[in-house]
């Protein structure tokens, strides 16, 4: 009993000598835990937002119905996912920021925690070290963030989605979602402390005290002293850390965050090319290249002495390079949704859709009119006829029980040779929804299932085709992916009939087409078809076009009965949707690029300090003040320069393969704005740079140059 | 319990130079290597004062360091109160440190963001027998600390410093106390103290000191004096 009470005051004097440590670092902390508080709110914030988004849906579909929600659902899914994967990369930033700071501050106290060593301390303390650090400071930033997130996302639910924007069974969730965040926090201070202070903790006592290699000597000892093992494993024991954290914050943002799988993997993908090219960037080309030119080049100017610098410090090195990049990556997307969502959706719409405007005719007659016209103005285009059908009409299947209509898209013509229209003979394209109401086939899941996951069985009726034939070779020869591209169609032979014809092949499509503004259920080709075309059926012409034609097709149709949808309205309907959206991702933005800032502005200074004999040597030898700092700063600058450009152009090339791959969609970026984002990248760390040289030659106090 | 509470057997110690770097292994080659200790063998009694003297350049910091546990040897073993200790865990040898074994050092080491009392009591926090030394007070009151013991570090004297360097090395009243020139950053008359203060304090509790100077004077109120020259103990 005396032991046990013995051991938990001896713990309790251990967390409080560790504490009293940081007595000197009381800017450090306190701008970590402003850090901490940060990106708690802005954690907080997205988690209530999410939430609220998925209670506001249900009861949306437990009120209007499937139908009239799944349109709603689908955006912002979509806007979700986009969120999701921003707070993903900001937390990556964030943590990397985070840990930047935790490693400076910590390493400040190496001396002393190595004089702790010499008197008894040991690895088990270093964990008593990080809970005390994670408790405290855990917990408080998890409730101040909680209080801001909350504050921020009340302020933001009631811009945007007006009276009664936050479903009751939020505040339900409001304990959950603290308890997920108060999970988050603790976790990464604990792993980031133990980064550190496991690499500080186990090196050599003579290294630190007496400024000797003792690491190199040892490291000669292979197979003579049990040091040598026990040197390798600091070095993998800082690293599990690293793992550890990442991921902790991979399986973290996955369950607490909506981000699609897809998405997820692919971001994922994403972060490890972008991380394996960056790397093999510094270790192969930065690296030799700094070595090369240092053994090969002597001495003439201050460049010549950054140059010889860059590098040395490894983990500083690559905390920076990681903190650059992901803060890149994510002005780079935000910038590209801010300033250009509506050109990346006019072009994912065209490229994804295969066109952008729809002319429908109301008199049956027009459309002889209006394919003239448009001959005339040589605009291609794909004509159709579409109608709302009675689900009677459908011979040879089932009748849903509720009945009900759907709209049907018959191909007439394919002028345009627009592959997006192209239904294989005998064939017929339906929409997931359809298939699944008339029994041909059946979602994961519920219909109202707002996630999007469309997992296709097909339903053991007439054909009764069961999932081992899919998993068959047979079967598997028999899947294909459309000529389509985005359409991943599955062929099967069913013998079944539709509108009184016998289908022995036909396609499934599994197309989003919440973007359509066709939202047609079955597309079929009518010369295979022969439905019979009378008036009763609306002449659709699908046009691909700039935002230009679009105006001279509204003036040439403009005499003729003839409605026009262009994608500009839906485009202009989501790119507000995202702009409400983007004061949430700006402030999760603004959250990042503060504590970058201050992650830079504290690492900067520092270093200015800590390096302020070297700097008075190269003024006492002639350099001015500002060409001294410059010595310092070119490192910083070298460093955000490489990281940023190599980012941008990772995100140019891989952002493609992620959307494309992802997300089965297409958005491309655009260039020049990904150019402006890696140069405000460099700029702004040349800004704090200098701020920080300016704040510290005002704090310097005595100068050894006495005549400046 | 063996008779000598120190016990160092064919101690080397071989620094290798940057060029020595990029091989694999240990070179047999002696090209690229340094050999600071060659061969030191010497034993030590309880309740004695040694001096470790030579040189600059000698070995005497990198003996005591091999000495005390906080660098190992290239070759040869040193055994601590009976203990072989480079054999042991890392805990074991945390353990054992904080038990048996004080360290002075010339530039003192506090802990900065400590008080002068938090830096005495500190190695108290690791120790798993005891959180509490009854006498702290009576001592700092013997060295003229009492009235510092809110102080931190900066604004404590040299002497201070070292006084306070010195109870936070015999807190867990340690059965071997290694000092590195203990003397050196203090001027003649405030060494001189100190040292009285360590023979005093050793001859009351039979503990052992190894300590490290250049300086003969301190050497001469040593019960022993061991050499070195070029790594070797020459007398």
């Amino acid at each position: 009993m005396d032991g046990k009470r013995m051991s938990k005051n001896s713990v309790l004097t251990k967390i409080t000598l560790f504490l009293k440590l940081y007595r000197g670092k009381k800017a450090e902390n306190i701008i970590l835990l402003l850090l901490y508080t940060l990106l708690s709110s802005a954690i907080s914030m997205v988690l209530l937002v999410q939430e609220n988004n998925s209670v506001l849906i249900a009861d949306g579909i437990s009120k209007g119905g499937f139908s009239e929600t799944e349109k709603m659902s689908m955006l912002y899914d979509s806007t979700e996912n986009i969120l999701g994967i921003i707070v993903v990369i900001t937390l990556f930033a964030g943590v990397a920021g985070v840990m930047c700071l935790i490693h400076f501050r910590n390493h400040e106290l190496m001396k002393s925690m190595v004089i702790l060593r010499t008197y008894g301390m040991n690895e088990k303390d270093i964990l008593y070290k990080a809970l005390a650090d994670a408790l405290i400071y855990g917990i408080i930033s998890c409730f101040f963030g909680y209080v801001i997130g909350y504050g921020l996302f009340k302020g933001f639910s009631r811009d945007i989605l007006g009276a009664g924007y936050i479903m009751g069974a939020v505040s339900g969730y409001s304990v959950l979602i603290f308890g997920k965040l108060l999970v988050f926090m603790p976790v990464l201070i604990i792993l980031c402390n133990l980064y550190t202070d496991l690499a500080i903790v186990n090196r050599p006592i003579v290294e630190v005290l007496y400024e000797r290699n003792a690491e190199i000597s040892r490291r000669r000892l292979n197979g003579r002293t049990d040091d040598e093992g026990k040197l390798a494993k600091y070095i993998i024991d800082s690293r599990y850390a690293a793992i550890a954290l990442c991921v902790f914050i991979m399986l973290y943002a996955f369950a607490a965050f909506h981000i699609d799988g897809a998405a997820f993997k692919a971001l994922m993908i994403m972060a490890a090319f972008i991380f394996a090219f960056s790397y093999i960037l510094f270790k192969l080309f930065f690296r030799l290249f700094v070595d090369r030119v240092r053994n090969n080049k002597a001495l003439h100017t201050l460049r010549d002495i950054t140059r010889c610098f860059m590098c040395a410090r490894k983990r500083r090195d690559i905390l920076l390079a990681c903190v650059i990049s992901m803060g890149t990556v994510l002005i780079c997307i935000v910038s590209n949704i801010r300033f250009n969502i509506s050109g990346i959706l006019r072009s994912a719409y065209q490229d994804n859709m295969g066109y952008s405007i729809l002319v429908r005719c109301d008199d049956y007659e027009d459309r002889v009119n209006v394919r003239e016209a448009l001959k005339e103005m040589k605009i291609g285009y794909t004509s159709a006829y579409s109608k709302l059908m009675d689900y009677s009409d459908l011979a040879g299947i089932e009748e849903p029980d509720d009945g009900g209509k759907f709209w049907a898209l018959v191909i007439d013509e394919g002028t345009d040779d627009n592959t997006h229209f192209r239904v294989p003979e005998h064939g017929v394209v339906v929409e997931s929804y359809f298939a699944g109401r008339c029994g041909l086939m059946e979602q994961g899941g519920s219909y109202g299932d707002i996630q999007g996951n469309q997992k296709y069985n097909v339903q053991a009726n007439n054909g009764q085709i069961s999932d081992e034939y899919f998993n068959s070779e047979q079967g598997n020869n028999r899947q294909k992916k459309s000529e389509q591209g985005q359409s991943e169609q599955m062929n099967i032979e069913q013998d079944i009939k539709l509108f009184g014809g016998h289908i022995s092949s036909w396609q499934l499509s599994d197309t989003d087409q919440y973007l359509s503004l066709v939202n047609y259920n079955v597309m079929i080709n009518y010369n295979d078809w022969k439905l019979g075309i009378d008036e009763e059926w609306s002449p659709i012409f699908l046009i691909d076009a700039s935002k230009l034609q679009e105006k001279m097709i509204a003036d040439a149709v403009s005499d003729y009965d003839c409605h026009i949808e262009s994608a500009s309205g839906l485009i202009d309907e989501i790119s507000q949707l995202m702009k409400d959206y983007m004061r949430i991702i700006a402030v999760t933005a603004a959250t990042l690029i503060l504590v970058i800032s201050s992650v830079f502005y504290t690492l900067i200074r520092k270093d200015l300090i800590s390096r302020r004999t070297e700097l008075y040597m190269y003024r006492v030898f002639g350099a001015t003040g500002s060409q001294a700092d410059m010595v310092v700063f070119g490192e910083y600058i070298i460093i955000a320069l490489v990281s940023s450009v190599v980012v941008t152009v990772a995100v140019l090339i891989i952002g493609e393969l992620y959307f494309y791959y992802g997300l089965h969609k297409h958005f491309p970026f655009s260039v020049p704005i990904l150019l402006i984002t890696a140069g405000t990248a460099m700029i702004f760390i040349f800004v704090c740079c200098k701020a920080a040289g300016f704040i510290s030659r005002k704090g310097a106090g005595v100068q050894v140059i006495r005549d400046e | 319990m063996s008779e000598y509470i120190l016990e160092v057997n064919n101690v080397s110690k071989i620094i290798y130079t940057d060029k020595c770097k990029k091989s694999k292994g240990v070179s047999d080659k002696p090209q690229g290597t340094s050999r600071i200790l060659d061969n030191v063998s010497f034993t030590l009694e309880r309740g004695k004062i040694t001096a470790i003297v030579g040189k600059s350049g000698s070995g005497k910091s990198t003996l005591l360091s091999i000495v005390s546990g906080i660098d190992a040897p290239t070759t040869g073993n040193v055994k601590l109160i009976g203990e072989n200790y480079y054999k042991l865990s890392k805990r074991k040898k945390a353990e054992f440190r904080n038990r048996n074994i004080g360290i002075l050092f010339q530039n003192y080491h506090l802990i900065p963001e400590l008080t002068c009392e938090e830096n005495i009591r500190m190695p108290l926090c690791f120790s798993s027998d005891s959180n509490d030394n009854p006498r702290i007070d009576e001592w700092m009151n013997a060295v003229g600390l009492y009235d510092k013991k809110k102080l931190f570090p900066r604004q404590l004297s040299g002497g201070e410093q070292q006084r306070t360097a010195i109870l936070r090395a015999l807190v867990n009243k340690p059965q071997i106390l290694f000092a590195d020139e203990p003397t050196g950053a203090l001027d003649s008359k405030t060494g001189r103290q100190i040292m009285e203060f360590l023979v005093a304090y050793t001859h009351r509790s039979n503990m052992t000191i190894v300590l490290v100077t250049h300086d003969m004077e301190i050497a001469g109120m040593c019960d022993r004096q061991i050499e070195l020259a070029d790594g070797s103990v020459v007398g």
